[in-house]
């Protein structure tokens, strides 16, 4: 099974990945009395909702992507879609993925090391690795499972045709759900 | 908003020529991508007199066909809050 396909759909589907997507953090009134909202653009993000509801929200919507009113049913609808950051495998080596938000002290690591093997090889539960596609003209990037994030559905289907990058092939998409699902329900015991 | 996400929705469809580059940057093929990306935002800045845009377009050090676009960015817009009266 292929790893990506490049195909785009007639709905956004799990797997997919998307470029250039920009998070609305924060709106407030500046001491100037100056409406500010701040954003943060991520270069790529992997899209994490179930496959499922992501396709039933769009069957009650009449199956138009963009249609913003539910006319079927308005059991089945999401308003946000579930995303994760996929960061650039140099940038998160060096620990510099984050530093344009302010977040300049992530953690290095070296390449050889077991630590980064372990992420490569996907057995460090916290982090899911991607590699890169000359397909879809991306380099190797890696999902740090503590960093989720969700956005409009509404917002993310109109950037969806001029963003959408490439799909993971079903197999590594459940690989990626299931274990960002994993991380999501550790359980923390106290420290002895 | 939407006037301003149309604007640079035209300006990425010339950005999706992104090729990736060597040094972990995307490059840019067309020379004069910025340039455009610019013109967008002005357009965007004359389409409503009362608004601001605070972020500066090219980085220092960086030329116009290669920006860093693979890291994520905080970017924050302001506006003038106009209130009417009735």
């Amino acid at each position: 099974m292929a790893r990506y396909s490049n195909s785009p759909f007639s709905r956004i589907r799990q797997g997919d990945i998307l470029r250039d997507i920009q998070y609305v953090e924060d709106a407030f009134l500046d001491e100037d009395g100056l409406l500010g909202i701040s954003y943060i653009q991520f270069p790529f993000v992997v899209v994490l909702s179930q496959d499922c509801d992501l396709a039933s929200d769009v069957r009650s919507r009449g199956k138009d992507p963009e249609e913003n009113e539910a006319k079927v049913s308005t059991d089945a609808i999401v308003e946000s879609i579930l995303v994760c950051p996929a960061y650039e495998r140099d940038l998160f080596i060096a620990g510099e993925h984050l530093s344009e938000i302010g977040l300049i002290k992530m953690q290095s690591w070296k390449v050889k090391s077991r630590d980064w093997e372990f992420i490569v090889g996907n057995r460090d539960q916290r982090y899911h690795f991607l590699s890169g596609s000359k397909e879809l003209g991306t380099n190797d990037m890696v999902v740090d499972f503590k960093h989720f994030y969700t956005i409009s559905r509404l917002r993310l289907y109109k950037d969806y045709p001029s963003h959408y990058v490439g799909t993971l092939g079903e197999l590594y998409r459940e690989q990626i759900s299931q274990r960002f699902a994993y991380f999501l329900s550790r359980i923390g015991l106290p420290d002895e | 908003m939407a006037g301003s996400d149309e604007t640079i929705g035209a300006a990425r469809e010339v950005g999706s020529l992104y090729e990736t580059g060597t040094g972990g940057y995307y490059s840019r093929r067309r020379v004069g991508l910025e340039q455009e990306w610019q013109a967008g935002w002005q357009s965007v800045t004359s389409a409503g007199e009362d608004m601001l845009y605070s972020e500066a377009g090219t980085e220092a050090g960086q030329s116009s066909t290669q920006m860093k676009v693979n890291r994520p960015r905080r970017r924050i817009m302001k506006f003038r809050v106009i209130y009417k009266d009735g």
